[in-house]
């Protein structure tokens, strides 16, 4: 059967070609976009989504992960002597800059080596079983990466304290910095404040009254905030959000209104340009709904073509950013379905105008010269 | 004689504020199997109008159309679609090939609208190119074509369903004399042979002798009528 919108599309190829390279564009400001917030807001909890805890103490109005909290150190004794409570274990949290022949940012997660609930993931090489020891360092090979590379074993500087790398981990990183480890004590000869942590995790015996144990908690510790790890989790994301990453939002909006624009404004000039021949194709016989259909497919083809270009261009600029400074998107396979989906759905409503003049067409015309 | 399309007392009146303007005055005529009738008229006569109106593509002011026997005033539009596809087959003077499909592409679309696809399609609009002389331009688009050969498409493209009635509308408007007579003599040749019936609208009256009558419009009227070679 003859394909009247796939040959409409390729018979001006070079047309074609434009159309659905600024539709890519569009696109890709869309996925990426989306992806770069996926990507952030999945790596700035990830230190929450990995530990084993279910509940999470912090300074009271500071209860997400990137605030500046400070808990008593006593929380840490009386969580764990609490009913209920299976372990807890505390974790300081900051940016720090680690000297390795030039200077970089990373965050340094202050943790009890011997504590289950936080420890390092994906470890390269090393021990981190050594991190007990004085001044050592468990370093994340995106904080090595450069010119002045570093190796297990050698001595760096954390805030201008020299410690030594017993361990290498891969992929561990908030959504910009990569996390570097070092013990609670070291944490305090680094800029920790003395007598408190940033958070203590708890981890409930299976079984147990969460809720009463969160009263527990918050009775026997005051001005101290006890989340669940749900929420914890969702007050970071929340607070990223609110701290500029919600911008990502608009320029996914940019993207999308950019993607309906150029769907309408090629459609209706295509159409527009082909009026007499949608005419002939009702003289001849064709339905309201073959229109549609020429119409329709056309525009979906355009759609589908540019989604398929602008996630290619999506997944290589990812890359290439990555590359460069460690910021990557995440996409999953429901969320690109989702964006196809969506912009098939604009596609459709940039066709509505083409269609109803296509449809309207007077097919009298046909016998004008 | 199978009475294929018929008009009876047709008019078609159109009104814009106070004015009105009457294209089509009460005009009645019957094609039947097998038979040429060509419409004479000079320019603003009604013929493209009455040729819309017996095409199902434009509905008249008064009077009733009647394809095969149906009265085609009580058909929904989408029921007047179906009936140009399979019972009527249009020629025109501006040729109206679709330009950006190749010659047989273009003749297939018409099959499939009517519901003929794949290699069926293929093989039929093959068939009938070849019979109008131009199965070695199958895969040539429109614009490569002579005036005479589009033409020839559109003949191709019109009898393709084997239509009950073929409508042309100043068939050898944009061709010389020469083209003119051999598309005219092509179409009404093949029509017959199929007991297709024809329908002629033009002011060409180098083409007098194919038609089995004569029929002259004037101010929307049909005011005479001659009959030009014996059945």
């Amino acid at each position: 059967m003859v394909s009247i919108a796939r040959e409409i599309l390729l018979h001006d190829k070079l047309r074609f070609v434009i159309t659905v390279v600024s539709l890519g564009f569009a696109i890709v400001m869309m996925v990426y976009d989306v992806g770069m917030f996926f990507g952030v807001t999945s790596d700035s909890v990830n230190l929450i989504d990995r530990a084993h805890a279910e509940l999470w103490l912090s300074e009271e109005g500071e209860s997400h992960l990137n605030a500046l909290s400070l808990v008593p150190d006593s929380t840490l004794g009386k969580a764990r002597r609490l009913d209920g409570v299976n372990q807890a274990c505390a974790l300081d949290y900051s940016i720090g800059n680690l000297k390795i022949g030039d200077t970089r940012q990373v965050e340094v997660v202050g943790i009890d080596p011997a504590c289950p609930l936080f420890q390092p993931w994906e470890v390269v090489e090393g021990d981190v079983g050594e991190l007990r020891r004085k001044d050592t360092i468990v370093v994340d090979d995106l904080a090595l990466r450069g010119i002045n590379h570093a190796q297990l074993g050698d001595v760096v500087e954390l805030n201008g304290r020299e410690m030594r790398i017993v361990a290498t981990t891969n992929d561990n990183k908030s959504f910009s910095y990569p996390y570097v480890y070092i013990n609670l004590q070291t944490f305090k000869s680094v800029g920790g404040a003395p007598g408190h942590y940033s958070f203590v995790a708890v981890q409930t015996r299976p079984g147990a009254d969460q809720d009463q144990i969160m009263r527990r908690l918050a009775k026997a510790n005051s001005d101290v905030a006890v989340s669940r790890a749900q929420e914890f989790r969702l007050a970071t994301i929340m607070a990223l959000i609110a701290q500029g990453v919600g911008m990502i939002f608009v320029i996914v909006l940019v993207g999308v209104l950019v993607g309906m624009l150029i769907i309408t404004l090629t459609m209706y000039t295509a159409t527009m340009e082909r009026l007499r021949d949608f005419a002939i194709l009702k003289a001849l016989g064709a339905t309201r709904w073959k229109i549609w259909g020429v119409v329709l497919e056309q525009a979906i083809t355009k759609t589908a073509v540019s989604f398929g270009l602008g996630l290619a261009a999506t997944l290589g600029v990812d890359y290439c950013v990555e590359t460069m400074s460690g910021i990557r998107g995440r996409y999953p396979i429901p969320v690109i379905i989702g964006c196809f989906v969506m912009m098939v759905i604009l596609a459709i409503f940039g066709s509505l105008i083409s269609i109803i003049k296509a449809t309207s067409v007077d097919p009298v015309m046909v016998f004008r010269a | 004689m199978d009475t294929l399309l018929s008009v009876r007392e047709v008019s078609k009146i159109y009104r814009n504020g106070a004015t009105s303007v009457t294209a089509v005055n009460r005009a009645s005529l019957e094609v039947q199997s097998g038979k040429v009738i060509l419409i004479l008229g000079p320019s603003g006569s009604g013929k493209t109008t009455l040729l819309s109106i017996m095409g199902c593509i434009l509905h008249p002011t008064h009077g009733e159309v009647f394809v095969g026997g149906q009265n085609v005033n009580q058909l929904s539009d989408s029921e007047l679609s179906g009936l140009r596809r399979e019972q009527i087959g249009f020629v025109f003077q501006s040729f109206n090939l679709l330009s950006f499909l190749t010659v047989r592409k273009n003749v297939e679309v018409a099959l499939n609208l009517a519901g003929v696809r794949g290699r069926q399609a293929k093989e039929r609009a093959t068939e009938v190119l070849r019979q109008v002389g131009l199965d070695h331009r199958l895969d040539f688009l429109p614009k490569k074509l002579s005036g005479g050969e589009k033409q020839r498409v559109s003949i191709a493209r019109a009898l393709a369903n084997n239509p009950k009635v073929i409508l042309a509308d100043e068939p050898t408007g944009n061709l010389d004399s020469t083209a003119g007579r051999i598309v005219v003599d092509l179409m009404t040749k093949l029509a017959r042979q199929r007991g297709s019936g024809v329908v002629i609208v033009t002011h060409d009256n180098r083409i007098l002798d194919v038609a089995d009558r004569v029929l002259y419009l004037s101010d929307g009227s049909l005011v005479n009528e001659a009959v030009q070679r014996p059945t």
